[in-house]
């Protein structure tokens, strides 16, 4: 806004340069004028010798307001000069009407110049201010004639057609000059305007460029950091890349040396196994029953090492995501029914009960059959283990796109702060009877999972402590799957027809 | 397809133990007819040169890494004269599914892991002897 107010100022200022032109041309004019007219007056004093000193007077104002327009030009003092050359222009056939009534027409006539300047040096309005201004002068004339005190102009009727027509022409004069002034006031006003808009749009502009810069900064700044940033993420692949290098070997390292460790093993435990198995054959003679239980004995913990190197093995393929499954369409019921067959042997002994609650008609799943069996006798094995009393159920039925697969115990039974880690390697629930800890490797759980999710299910455990457990898992239905041969691709994760 | 009972044995076994449960589980559990003992490629294929050598009906071959042995071998073997229509079985502690996967790529005719289970070991042998796959590393 202050700005605005600055930009009207100086144009306001350069309005009044403007008139200050105009008006020292029109003091040059009126000196010319004021020489021609008093000219006049000494030819009206020839013929009337008592208007000499009458004309002394309006002469020196004339020549006071004008010599004062002069110096106020010179010496800067525009208003004053304005004024002083406006009030003799005026005054001077004023005090000429008062005291010299020989000039009349002149004198009234040439107040139609005061009238026209007041247009150019004030407002487009002005002259109709001096022509009442002049009208009330006239009046003041008559009424000054009519009341003898100076009887310049005799009757009314004479003092009228003696003062109408220059009032007329005044009017006139005011009017044209309106005319003229008013619109080159609006040209001016209307070129102010468009200049303070063009101020105001190159404001607006150098605020909008202002802006750009500063975006153009923040630009740079960001992406000097973006390259910042790009080089460190070059420098952090190089190292994930080294990392990545370093781990792969680490890894490569790790399954040559299980692959050899696993040979190296398997060979003495042939050995080991098979011969004791060869102990219990009556073509290498009779044992003793003492015998017999420590061959037994031998034996059982033989085969739980080679449990242990198999799951170890399974649990690092697993890790490195090499494990292979051959999926196909299972049918479920000849797996149970081969799978019960082999429970039946660890449950008869315990005098178990051992059920089968198979929903009919179960639809065929995708799996890998040597997975599947692997996942339900470890959990049948487990709840053997677990459970001294009662019985095992093997629960089967279709549930939401899969079929749920229960083993049902009613064992021990684990606490509830140690069921969520029953999936973990190497836990084993805490027993009662230590020596039933030995039987499992802590590894069976976490690999059936582990193969349960392979195979698309999930398995999840409940238990009540002291009533029993139930271990579950899902496969997915797949009954539109062609019966073809499916293997778990390694590299991707996924298994690819 | 042949009879366990008529069949010729060979074993190639480094390992005296190994060979001692394999021979044992095939002459006493299955009764084959004969069961012959190489200790390595090398010498199996001396003796098939030699002429007092009879033929075989099966090979059961131990894999030891790394592996290169027996995989030369193999492809001499095929086009051996007196091996027309054996069968090579694999028998090895090799049991890593990309060890399976060479020897299958390798020409091998089946798989038979090591520890061998002697419950399944005779039921193997039978199927191997009447022309079924046998993919069994445990």
């Amino acid at each position: 806004m202050e700005e605005h107010d600055q930009i009207d100022a100086s144009l306001q200022e350069n309005l009044l340069s403007f008139r200050i032109d105009t008006l020292t041309i029109l003091v040059y004019l009126c000196l010319g004028f004021g020489v021609l007219w008093f000219a006049m007056l000494l030819t009206q004093v020839t013929s009337n010798a008592g208007d000499y000193t009458r004309s002394g007077p309006p002469w020196v104002l004339f020549a006071v307001g004008t010599g004062m327009a002069f110096m106020g030009l010179r010496y800067n003092k525009i208003r004053l000069a304005r004024s002083a050359f406006f009030f003799s222009i005026v005054g001077t056939p004023t005090i000429s009407l008062f005291l010299l009534p020989g000039t009349t027409p002149f004198m009234s006539y040439s107040l139609v110049l005061a009238v026209i300047i007041a247009g150019i040096l004030y407002s487009p309005r002005a002259p109709f201010t001096v022509v009442a201004l002049v009208v009330v002068i006239f009046l003041m004339v008559g009424m000054a004639s009519a009341t003898n005190f100076t009887n310049h102009y005799g009757s009314i009727t004479q003092f009228i057609t003696t003062f109408t027509p220059p009032s007329v022409t005044l009017l006139l004069a005011a009017l044209t000059s309106w005319l003229a002034t008013r619109d080159l006031v609006a040209t001016v006003e209307w070129a102010m305007e468009s200049h303070r808009l063009a101020e105001r749009r190159a404001e607006r502009l150098r605020v909008s460029e202002a802006r750009v810069a500063r975006t153009l900064l923040e630009l740079e700044g960001a992406y000097e950091m973006q390259s910042r940033l790009n080089s460190q993420l070059q420098v952090l692949n190089k190292e994930l890349e080294v990392a990545r290098t370093a781990a792969d070997e680490a890894n490569t390292l790790k399954t040559r040396f299980l692959a050899n460790m696993s040979h190296e093993l398997r060979t003495p435990l042939n050995a080991i196994i098979n011969f004791t198995q060869f102990l219990g054959k009556p073509r290498y003679g009779d044992l003793t029953a003492r015998q017999i239980e420590l061959q037994e004995r031998v034996l059982v913990n033989s085969e739980h090492l080679l449990g242990l190197i198999n799951d170890i093995l399974d649990l690092s393929k697993i890790e490195a995501g090499r494990m292979e499954l051959h999926l196909e369409l299972l049918d479920l019921q000849p797996i149970f029914n081969g799978v019960m067959a082999t429970a039946v042997g660890l449950t008869k002994s315990k005098g178990l009960n051992l059920e089968s609650d198979v929903e009919e008609e179960i639809p065929p799943v995708r799996g890998d059959k040597v997975r599947v069996r692997q996942i339900l006798l470890n959990l049948l094995s487990n709840a053997a283990k677990f459970t001294d009393s009662g019985g095992i159920t093997l629960r089967a039925f279709e549930s939401d796109g899969m079929v749920q697969i229960s083993v049902i115990d009613t064992g021990a039974g684990i606490p509830a702060h140690e069921l969520p880690l029953v999936f973990e390697e190497f836990h084993q629930v805490e027993q009662a009877a230590s020596a039933q800890r030995q039987q499992g490797t802590g590894l069976g759980l976490p690999i059936s999972r582990h193969l349960v999710e392979l195979q698309g299910g999930t398995m999840w455990a409940e238990s009540q402590f002291g009533s029993g457990s139930s271990f579950s898992f899902t496969l997915p239905i797949a009954e539109n799957l062609t019966p073809e041969v499916v293997i778990f691709d390694p590299q991707t994760k996924q298994t690819a027809l | 397809m042949i009879d366990p009972n008529f069949a010729h044995v060979l074993v190639v076994e480094d390992r005296d133990d190994t060979f001692f449960v394999v021979q044992d589980l095939l002459i006493a559990e299955i009764g084959v007819r004969s069961c012959v003992r190489c200790r390595d490629g090398r010498s199996l294929i001396t003796m098939l040169d030699a002429p007092t050598s009879g033929l075989f009906d099966l090979i059961l071959y131990d894999i030891k890494r790394p592996l290169r042995d027996a995989f030369a071998q193999l492809p001499m073997l095929r086009v051996h004269p007196k091996l027309i229509g054996t069968r090579i079985i694999a028998l090895t502690a090799n049991i890593m599914p990309d060890d399976v996967e060479r020897t299958r790529n390798a020409g091998f005719d089946g798989f038979i892991g090591i520890p061998v289970k002697q419950d399944r070991f005779p039921n193997q042998i039978w199927r191997i002897l009447h022309d079924e796959w046998v993919w069994e590393p445990r």
